[in-house]
This record gives C-alpha cells, sequence and structure tokens, in this order.
C-alpha cells in the first residue's frame, strides 16, 4: 500500500472521528457533580479559568476553547462539563 | 408527565441556582452551565462560550434587552434544542457579548413554558416538571 493512500485513510478515519465528536451527545452526570462537589475550591483557586471535566478528569484554561481541546487529548468520547469559574464577588448577584 | 431535579451549587452556605445543560448549536452538541433566572425574559448565553463554533450567531433575531444597571444589551435570538439531563425541548436562546456577568442565563421563555419550575431552598434542588400537554 502506498504512502499517499495510507495518508487517505489516515485522514478518512480522522473526519469520521471528528463528525462522530461534533455529533456526540454523550456526557457524564457524576462529571457534574464534581464541579458542585469542588465549586468552593475552585472558586477560591481559579477564579476567572475555565474548567473542563468528562471522565472524572479535569483541565483549566484560560479560554473555554484551550479548557475543551485540552480535555479532548485526555478524553475523546464523552462531552466535556465546561464552565467559567466565577469570582466569588460574582456569586452574590441581582439578576 | 416528566421531572428533573438539579441539587443547587453551594458556595460559601449560599444556593446558587446553577445547573449544567447541554445545547445543540448547528450540528455540534455543547454543555454549559446556566444560572436558572426566573426574572430573565430570555435565556442567554455569553458568546465568548462558543467563539470557537462556526456559528455566526449575529444572524439571529436582534433585540434589546435590559439589565440590572437601567441599560441595555444587544441579545440575538435563534431556536435551538436544549438538553436538561436527557430531556430535549426546542427553545429560544440568545448570544450576547454584553451580558457582564460570568454566567449564562436560563430565563423563562419557552424553559418556563414547557416546564413548571419550583426553586425549593428546603430541599436544595430546582425541579423541573413537564406541563401535562408536553411528552
Amino acid at each position: 500500500m502506498s504512502s499517499a493512500v495510507r495518508w487517505h485513510q489516515g485522514i478518512e478515519k480522522y473526519l469520521l472521528v471528528l463528525l462522530y465528536l461534533i455529533c456526540m451527545k454523550k456526557f457524564s452526570l457524576k462529571d457534574d457533580q464534581w464541579i458542585r462537589k469542588n465549586f468552593e475550591k475552585l472558586v477560591e483557586k481559579h477564579p476567572g479559568k475555565y474548567i473542563a471535566v468528562a471522565a472524572g478528569k479535569f483541565v483549566l484554561g484560560k479560554t473555554r476553547q484551550e479548557a475543551e481541546e485540552k480535555i479532548t487529548q485526555k478524553v475523546r468520547n464523552i462531552l466535556p462539563s465546561v464552565l467559567q469559574i466565577p469570582h466569588k464577588e460574582s456569586l452574590i448577584c441581582a439578576l | 408527565m416528566r421531572s428533573i431535579s438539579f441539587p443547587y451549587t453551594i458556595h460559601k452556605g449560599l444556593a446558587i441556582p446553577y445547573i449544567p445543560l447541554a445545547l445543540k448549536i448547528g450540528k455540534t452538541w455543547r454543555r454549559f452551565w446556566a444560572f436558572v433566572d426566573s426574572g430573565a425574559t430570555y435565556s442567554i448565553v455569553r458568546t465568548s462560550e462558543i467563539e470557537d463554533l462556526n456559528f455566526d450567531y449575529k444572524r439571529g433575531k436582534l433585540v434589546n434587552v435590559q439589565v440590572g444597571d437601567g441599560g441595555f444589551i444587544p441579545v440575538y435570538l435563534h431556536q435551538l434544542v436544549i438538553s436538561l439531563d436527557d430531556f430535549e425541548f426546542p427553545a429560544t436562546v440568545g448570544f450576547s457579548s454584553r451580558l457582564g456577568v460570568e454566567f449564562n442565563l436560563l430565563g423563562r421563555k419557552d424553559v418556563f413554558e414547557i416546564f413548571d419550575v419550583t426553586f425549593s431552598d428546603s430541599r436544595g434542588e430546582i425541579t423541573f416538571k413537564t406541563t401535562p400537554d408536553q411528552h
């Protein structure tokens, strides 16, 4: 098999995985529970940053995009739970 | 009838109605956290949460929404699908770059029409119960 064909097949596989990731809606409620459980610590230590949690693994990022990219490198088949960690001052609000 | 409950998120003893949900933007499902706000007419997502998606939010219907300081912010409304737990429903969702708070908002339009929403501080949870004409 020529390297060009192998390259082509590799690209095809990559695109199929990408399509699957784009269309998937599989997520874990445990990831949400993890965020709730650790919410106070996160607000204390990482206000303003984005956290992404998937399958029990978590990453931080300065932007949502950064956090999502980091977590999809670690966990590929779970839609991550992502939030911007609020500053403690913004938790008392009149919306 | 379907009932979905979320525990409050707690910070320093304060119960915050901050819940996870998923939103289908184009073909992409994306998960968000949103502040359930019975005083908000529309659900509003900050545009910083969707910057990396190929989604032209400005193609939505522009409305000016009054916020807490008396000013108005531009919000672009779209018809999207929200998923609460695994219950999917169509809803009007706005996008704004000027929301000014660190939360997305889950407001009344469609959401509070599809569900009876109960804030129970005594039980520490928010419950979304589908109204009788929903499946």
